[in-house]
């Protein structure tokens, strides 16, 4: 792996919503990088555009104007049929409200990626085993989304993400359905995966205890990149206070 | 407020629920069709149709209950998907008999457009219904356009107590529901009365069990008394209601575990949509199984009875027959009288003779014996071998167009039914001095043509042997015919006209029969008195089996659009979850193509559930039902095989799944979307 190329490259990117009457400029001329093995955080109030910006980057939306790279590869410029193909090989999503399927048992969920893939049933269930068991949900596995609690749903949604080995890990506010317990357990399990297996994690939120799991926090404000903090050396309650005095300066939701 | 609510509300569900609204338009539309018949003069001039009206009211009256059920259904279905707004209305204040005041205007709304909409296809389906009967009972129809107040008034009474009963009860859930009941409602599951699998395992194994045995009791009759039968039904409605119930839990036993099956070509997310689906909707699904197989049936059987009467009538050949008793009189009075009435291509008179033999007439005894009927033969007339003449067959056969035959006058000729052509073969090969008044049997001399043979009062009973000319001088001549075949077809009016223009002509009535003076049977004539019979005499007694036909069909045609347009529904008010559920795969990287495949699949293999179960167990009760009416219609067999008990099947599943195949289509063009 080339550590030098970034793995994300972000640039320029704007998105228009509307019509001719009336245009809502979401995003204005972001630029970012993202490095290999990163945890970055991405945060602002709501309205934003945060949502907007991880939906460019992982094309579920389209850009109005500029370029995202994702190991060099230009993935704006994807055509639609090769597009479900890139996501399966490069991308894992976690949102907010799971995105699980009901009529799947937990474990069939996070097999669905393989199973898209066209990998063989046998190395399915052995991954799948391996990583329920790292996320300490091997208990639940032959349950029903509506049988789990929500900490358990949303692992089991960020073990699905993982499971494809994917480039990028993509998150919408995975603690925003969970309670304090859950959550923390959550990034607790992202932060270490991040550190044992180098996976990029991209996560967004407004939370800023959530926020503080991450090595680095691109703030956004009407839709431009308006700060950056690192986390460096920092323990994580001091990083956590850091980033409460930069969303003072930003002014939007003011966490309690 | 309430009523500008209403009609925005109705209008927006129209769009949602187009295919119901279709449904119940088409309902309308049948319902004034047929009931239109019972006011239709076309019909009033069959007075032997009488029975038509009636059966069109009962069918009517069963579709009432059945579409009554079905709107009850469905509307609760509908408000079911609407709780959430229902309680947004009850927490904004309207009390309850309000909101039921709501839905009633709705309801009310969709139904008149119905209605209305209904009236107006009817008025022409009307013309095809009379276009159809008016064929089958082979009269010149004039296409015109009527509407009949008296059939719209009993369609608008039926429709209005249907939807009545549906709002009512709907009315009543609504008044009893509170805002709690109603936030949840979607978030409740369907109560599943299955929790175990192994149960449901048990359950599917004795649902198959009991579906083997129910065929194998009505196909075969092992006990021969009609309890069989019985206990086949029986068994039948168990394994329908079992196995709706029982399926998905055995699916998932079955492959829920199996990672290399469930695991490969997509099948895991169309396995579980499927069976839970096919499991939040065991009982609806039972229900819709039930009533294509209801359709299903009523359309085979309806289809079995028509082509019973088609066969009847291909075996009476001649158009007019005036029969006499004894010795052949002069038909010139009746010649005349016919030929002023209608177009009269050709004639012919002539007689059919007796003697004391019935070598013959006792392999014909033991034939009908040997299909399980009984041989016993009550005709005064058919207690021996009847005859005719070579010249009077040859003339027979010309005018009827048959392909000429050379008749050596040496010897003697059968003509028969086809069932009687093997054991008559077999009697001239076995009895090679088997004669006629001296004259030896032709070999190969056997014809089997339709030759108004099939019932009595013919040319002969089921056989007639074709002798010399010479043979007949020491016979007795059992009657005289005078055979016509006119140029165009007669209706009831015409065969009236007829005997009321020739004096002591009356209709021959079969089945009113008196003893014989020779005590030797009974005989439907009367001495000095002559009758009418022929291809559209027998037609008029056919009439019932066109009429039920008629309402076979009816029932069939409601019953597979209620249950397409229930089966529908379903599917597409789940289309939102759909959506959600095809965004979550494509964000997992499958293309839309694939996405595509499964939701198509996934609806087909909606379709065919329902549909296999009732496919066979129609197709049992149809085998059955027409095996029965052929034996209770013939009494020998008219149709060589079984195939066109097959044949009728084929009609009816062509038929339904014509039908069926606009919902499905129009079930993916929506579900698409």
């Amino acid at each position: 792996m080339n550590r030098q190329i970034p793995l994300l490259c972000v640039e320029h990117i704007e998105k228009y919503y509307g019509n001719q009457g009336t245009v809502t400029k979401a995003l204005n001329q972001v630029s970012f990088r993202v490095q290999h093995g990163e945890f970055v955080s991405i945060m602002g109030a709501s309205g934003s555009g945060k949502t907007t910006l991880l939906n460019c980057i992982s094309t579920i939306d389209t850009v109005s104007a500029g370029h995202v790279f994702l190991q060099g590869k230009d993935i704006t410029a994807i055509s639609e049929e090769d597009i479900a193909i890139f996501r399966r090989d490069n991308l894992g999503f976690i949102f907010q409200d799971f995105n699980l399927l009901d009529t799947l048992t937990l474990e069939e969920n996070i097999a669905l990626p393989l199973t898209i893939g066209k990998v063989p049933p046998k190395e399915i269930t052995e991954r799948v085993c391996c990583i329920a068991q790292r996320l300490q949900i091997s208990d639940t596995l032959k349950k029903f989304p509506f049988q789990v609690s929500g900490g358990q749903k949303q692992r089991c949604a960020f073990a699905r993400a993982l499971i494809c080995n994917p480039k990028l890990i993509m998150a919408d506010e995975p603690t925003g359905s969970l309670d304090s317990n859950s959550a923390r357990i959550l990034l607790q399990m992202m932060s270490e995966l991040n550190k044992e297996t180098c996976a990029t994690i991209l996560m967004v939120t407004h939370d800023a205890f959530c926020a503080s799991y991450a090595d680095r926090i691109l703030f956004l404000k009407d839709g431009k990149i308006f700060n950056e903090i690192l986390k460096g050396e920092k323990m994580r309650d001091i990083f956590y206070h850091e980033i409460l005095d930069v969303l003072s300066v930003l002014g939007g939701d003011r966490p309690c | 407020m309430l009523k500008k609510l209403s009609i925005r509300n109705a209008k927006r569900q129209s769009k949602d629920y187009l295919l119901y609204f279709i449904t119940l338009t088409c309902t309308v539309s049948f319902m004034y069709a047929f009931n239109s018949m019972i006011f239709s003069d076309i019909v009033k001039a069959f007075p032997s149709i009488g029975v038509l009206p009636c059966m069109i009211t009962v069918a009517s009256l069963l579709i009432v209950l059945i579409m009554g059920w079905m709107i009850g259904y469905m509307t609760k279905y509908i408000l079911k998907k609407r709780s959430r707004e229902l309680c947004i209305y009850m927490i904004s204040g309207i009390p309850n008999h309000s909101i039921g005041r709501l839905i009633f205007y709705e309801n009310s709304l969709i139904g008149i457009f119905a209605f209305v909409f209904g009236i107006l296809i009817g008025t022409l389906f009307s013309q095809l219904l009379e276009t159809i009967i008016s064929s089958m009972f082979g009269m010149a129809y004039v296409l015109r356009f009527r509407f009949s107040l008296n059939a719209a008034v009993l369609t608008c009474l039926y429709f209005g107590a249907m939807v009545l009963l549906a709002i009512r009860k709907n009315n009543k859930w609504i008044s009893r529901a509170t805002p709690y009941d109603l936030l949840y409602y979607e978030r409740q599951n369907e109560k599943r009365l299955l929790h175990n699998g192994v149960s449901a395992t048990i359950l599917f194994l004795v649902c198959v069990l009991t579906g083997c045995m129910g065929i194998f009791l009505m196909c075969t009759e092992p006990l021969g008394n009609g309890y069989d039968v019985l206990m086949g039904v029986v068994c039948l409605v168990l394994f329908l209601t079992g196995f709706f119930l029982s399926v998905p839990d055995f699916l998932i036993m079955r492959f829920g575990n199996r990672e290399k099956w469930k695991y490969e070509k997509n099948r895991l997310v169309l396995f579980r949509r499927f069976t839970e689906k096919i499991r939040s909707a065991s009982i609806i699904m039972g229900i819709l199984s039930i009533l294509f197989m209801l359709s299903l049936t009523f359309i085979g059987a309806g289809t079995a009875v028509y082509m019973i009467a088609e066969k009847n009538m291909e075996q009476s050949v001649f158009d007019i027959m005036i029969l006499h008793k004894a010795e052949s009189n002069d038909f010139s009075a009746y010649e005349n009288a016919l030929t002023l009435s209608f177009p009269v291509q050709s004639s012919y008179a002539y007689s059919i003779y007796t003697d004391n033999k019935n070598s013959f007439l006792t392999v014909r005894n033991t034939a009908i014996s040997s299909t399980g009927r009984s041989g016993y033969m009550s005709y005064a007339e058919y207690q021996h071998d009847t005859y005719m003449k070579q010249s009077d067959y040859k003339k027979l056969r010309e005018i009827l167009g048959l392909q000429a035959v050379e008749l050596n006058p040496s010897f003697c000729y059968i003509h028969c039914v086809p069932a009687l052509e093997k054991p008559f073969e077999a009697l001239i090969e076995r009895d090679k001095d088997l004669n006629c008044a001296g004259y030896l049997f032709a070999g190969n001399g056997i014809f089997c043509e339709p030759f108004s043979q099939m019932d009595t009062y013919g040319n002969g009973l089921d056989f007639c042997i074709i002798v010399p000319d010479a043979a007949v001088s020491q016979m007795t001549i059992l009657y005289s015919l005078l055979s016509v075949i006119t140029e165009t077809p007669l209706d009831n009016r015409d065969l009236q006209n007829i005997v009321e223009r020739c004096n002591g002509l009356s209709m021959l009535k079969r089945n009113v029969g008196k003893t014989a003076s020779d005590g030797s049977g009974i005989t439907a004539l009367i001495e000095n008195v002559d009758y009418l019979s022929g291809r559209w005499v027998d037609k008029e007694s056919l009439t019932q089996l066109y009429a039920m036909s008629i309402c076979l069909f009816y029932l069939s045609l409601v019953f597979e659009i209620t249950g397409a347009a229930i089966l529908v529904t379903q599917i597409l008010s789940d289309r939102e979850k759909k959506r959600q559920q095809d965004r979550i795969l494509q964000q997992l990287g499958m293309n839309a193509q694939d996405i595509e495949k499964l939701n198509n699949c996934q609806l087909s293999m909606m379709f065919l559930l329902p549909l296999l179960p009732a496919l066979i167990i129609s197709s049992c009760f149809v085998y059955i039902s027409a095996g029965k009416m052929q034996l209770s219609a013939f009494h020998l067999p008219v149709f060589s095989n079984n195939l066109w008990i097959f044949g009728s099947l084929c009609v009816a599943f062509v038929f339904f799944i014509l039908l069926y195949g606009i919902y499905y289509i129009a079930a993916r063009i929506s579900y698409r979307r």
